[in-house]
Order: structure tokens, then C-alpha cells, then sequence
């Protein structure tokens, strides 16, 4: 039996291995979750499928969309958890975060200033306009699944405030991934880090780990 | 004069296989770093903030674990005049083995082998040392004629790469960004 013993313990290691290896290859894209209507307090049911049957309508509950901005080098993301949503626009320059109550199926969210994004999703995609600064744009975005998706760091070191944010999207072409973002220290800019999921990043000298948005949905309001 | 001959014949020719076969995990998991494409994501044990806090404190724990099969190997060896019962150094080793496993399989699948600095490349190679010299030692336990110095030498060697694991990622992890779980 004893002799036996150190096989076992390399085929349990290798098993194990297998097993996340399947858990990860199958692991069920995030795209949307959806629940009976019943079950969100104050969500309207309205998706587009059976108009008539109310209560077992199902709504979104939990989503990620990300895609471009027409006519733009813009990325945009909105995300929904339960009742809230994030959006986030990021050409690199220009940023601007969005936060809001979700509304059946619309979300009408509300940035700095006059700045706004409203979208419609449900069926595998976002639609909306995103205004800033004076200026709309329309956007499509379809849902991601991790490693895709928004990403918010914030720490504070030595008395400085570095924050950072990207948006990570597969390339729609098959060929790696785009991202924007941008990166501060005490509210001035510094050069962007390239975001590289799951790592830590060197934002101007200190390291920061980016959160997915269930790292920092609760801490916006 | 009287010539001293062993009871058994010790050589080193068992040892071989097992640190071929330790050789070729090590290579086929560096190959496979490099080749796989990273995913950016894996599946992990719950109950972390996330990935990088997850593995920290995994590898913390095969760490400490591994300070464990350091004492109760002098024991084994009567180095330190305590008796540790054999089980306690079998069974922290496989459990030190089995909470670094999910930590590997991130590095590989969600990041690849990278050495875009010195810390990383170091890490990379150690990880693949480590799991050959593991391997080696586990395929050389049950092998009957070893030189004396062989199972010492190579849980020497896993010591070492561990602990090297560990200041490259954990220790690192705590000083840079901090404790968090």
C-alpha cells in the first residue's frame, strides 16, 4: 500500500489539475443570467418574449456588455447586478463612469454633469446612446465573458490616490483583445498600464489588482 | 583488513527513470506554458476577492506546510533526536502538493509562462523545476537500492523551489499590494 502511496499522490495532483482544466474549458459563459420577474423587487417584466405572460416573464439579472462606440475609438461597457447598473466609456482620453437603477429591461444612467447612457438590453446585447460633453453616440454592445469585460483599480499608497480602469474586450475578429483605459495618481493622469488579466499592474511605479465588476459594484454610488 | 561490504548495493541507477520522467514533466510544462494561449481566466477554489489573493494564501499554506516536511524529515533521519510519526510528514507533503495544484494550474492556463521581468521568468521556471523535482521524488520513494543521498537531494531541492515559489509570488504579493484575503 505504502509503496503505492506516492503514485496516488501524483495521480490525485493530476486529477485535480483535469478537473479545473474541465471546470475552465466548460465553465458556463457569463453573458446573462436571467431570473423569474417575480424575483426582483421593483423590475418591471419586460423582455422581448411572451408579452403575455407576466409573472413568468424573465428579466435580467446579472449581464456584462461591452463593445465600440460608432464613430469613435471609444469602448463602452455597462454591466448589470441584480437592481444596479455600471456603465463605463473610455476612449483612452475621455472617461466617464454611469451608475443607475435597472428598469425592467432599460437602464437610464446618470454620469458627471449632464452626461448620460441609455441602453436596452436582454437577447445577447446592449443597444443605446451614450451622451458626453455635448455630443451622443449610438452604441450595440453584445455580452462578454471573462477575461472580457470592465476592470476598476483603486489603492492608495503613501498618501496617493492611484485609480485605474480599462475595458478588456475580445477582438470581434478572433485576434486577441483591444482594450482602453486610463490611469491616475491624485486625480492627475498618468500613462496607462496595458491591463493584462489577473495580473498585477504597475500603475506609475505601484502595483494595483484590477477588480472585475463584482469587486467594485457595491463600493459605486 | 577486512573490506566492509554493503547489504544491498546502492547505486544510482534507480534513480534514472524517475528523474527522466521528472525532466519531462518539467519540459512538457514549460513547453505548454509557452504554447497554450493564456486565457486571462480560470476556475479556482472560492472564497478569495479574487485569483491573485487565492493563490497567495494557497501557496502560503504549502509553504508552511512545507517547513513541516522539513522538520519531520531531519526527525525521520533522527537529525533533530524528536520522533514525528511518519504520517505526519507523508501527509503534509500530499497536502502541501494538492494546495499548490489549483495555484499551477492558474499560472498556466490563465497566464502562460512569461518573463517580461525578473520576477516572473523566475517564478516560471521554478514552477516547472519544482513539479519535475516533485515528480522525481515521488517516483523514486518507492524504489528499493537508492544512494543515501538521493530522497534528501531531491526533497532538498522541492524545498528550495517552493520556498523560492513562494518569495516570487505570496511574499511578493504581501509587500507590494498588501494583505488582503
Amino acid at each position: 500500500m505504502s509503496r503505492l502511496g506516492p503514485f496516488v499522490t501524483l495521480a490525485a495532483g493530476a486529477v485535480l489539475a483535469a478537473g479545473l482544466g474541465v471546470a475552465s474549458a466548460t465553465a458556463a459563459p457569463a453573458g446573462e443570467t436571467v431570473a423569474a420577474a417575480e424575483q426582483v423587487t421593483g423590475a418591471t417584466a419586460q423582455t422581448t418574449s411572451a408579452p403575455g405572460e407576466e409573472a413568468a416573464k424573465p428579466v435580467v439579472v446579472r449581464a456584462d456588455y461591452a463593445g465600440r462606440v460608432e464613430r469613435t475609438r471609444a469602448l463602452i461597457a455597462v454591466s448589470i447586478r441584480g437592481a444596479k447598473a455600471i456603465g463605463y466609456f473610455c476612449d483612452g482620453k475621455t472617461e466617464a463612469w454611469f451608475i443607475g437603477p435597472v428598469d425592467g429591461d432599460k437602464v437610464k444612467l446618470k454620469g458627471f454633469g449632464d452626461a448620460k447612457l441609455n441602453a436596452t438590453f436582454g437577447g445577447g446585447r446592449a443597444e443605446g446612446v451614450v451622451a458626453l460633453g455635448g455630443k451622443e453616440w449610438d452604441f450595440v454592445a453584445p455580452t462578454v465573458k471573462k477575461p472580457s469585460g470592465l476592470y476598476r483599480a483603486t489603492r492608495i499608497v503613501r498618501g496617493a490616490k492611484i485609480k485605474a480602469s480599462w475595458i478588456y474586450l475580445a477582438n470581434p475578429n478572433g485576434d486577441g483583445f483591444i482594450q482602453v483605459g486610463t490611469a491616475s495618481v491624485n486625480d492627475s493622469r498618468v500613462t496607462t498600464p496595458t491591463f493584462t488579466p489577473d495580473r498585477p499592474i504597475n500603475v506609475n511605479g505601484e502595483y494595483v489588482v484590477p477588480e472585475d465588476v463584482d469587486g467594485f459594484v457595491e463600493e459605486m454610488s | 583488513m577486512t573490506a566492509v561490504y554493503p547489504q544491498q548495493r546502492r547505486s544510482a541507477v534507480p534513480l534514472l527513470v524517475p528523474l527522466l520522467a521528472g525532466g519531462l514533466v518539467m519540459v512538457a510544462l514549460g513547453v505548454y506554458g509557452r504554447l497554450h494561449t493564456p486565457t486571462g481566466f480560470a476556475i479556482g477554489p472560492a472564497g478569495f476577492s479574487g485569483a491573485l489573493p487565492m493563490k497567495a494564501w494557497l501557496t502560503t499554506g504549502a509553504f508552511v506546510l512545507a517547513i513541516v516536511q522539513v522538520v519531520s524529515a531531519l526527525s525521520m533521519w533522527g537529525k533533530i533526536g524528536i520522533r514525528i510519526p511518519a504520517g505526519v510528514h507523508r501527509w503534509s507533503g500530499r497536502l502541501a502538493f494538492l494546495l499548490s495544484v489549483p495555484v499551477a494550474f492558474h499560472c498556466l492556463y490563465a497566464l502562460g509562462l512569461q518573463y517580461d521581468v525578473p520576477r516572473v521568468l523566475v517564478h516560471s521556471l521554478l514552477g516547472c523545476f519544482f513539479y519535475g523535482v516533485f515528480t522525481a521524488k515521488m517516483l523514486a520513494l518507492p524504489r528499493r537500492g537508492l544512494p543515501g543521498w538521493a530522497l534528501p537531494v531531491l526533497g532538498g531541492l522541492a524545498f528550495t523551489a517552493l520556498v523560492g515559489l513562494w518569495l516570487t509570488s505570496s511574499f511578493w504579493f504581501f509587500t507590494a499590494i498588501g494583505v488582503t484575503l
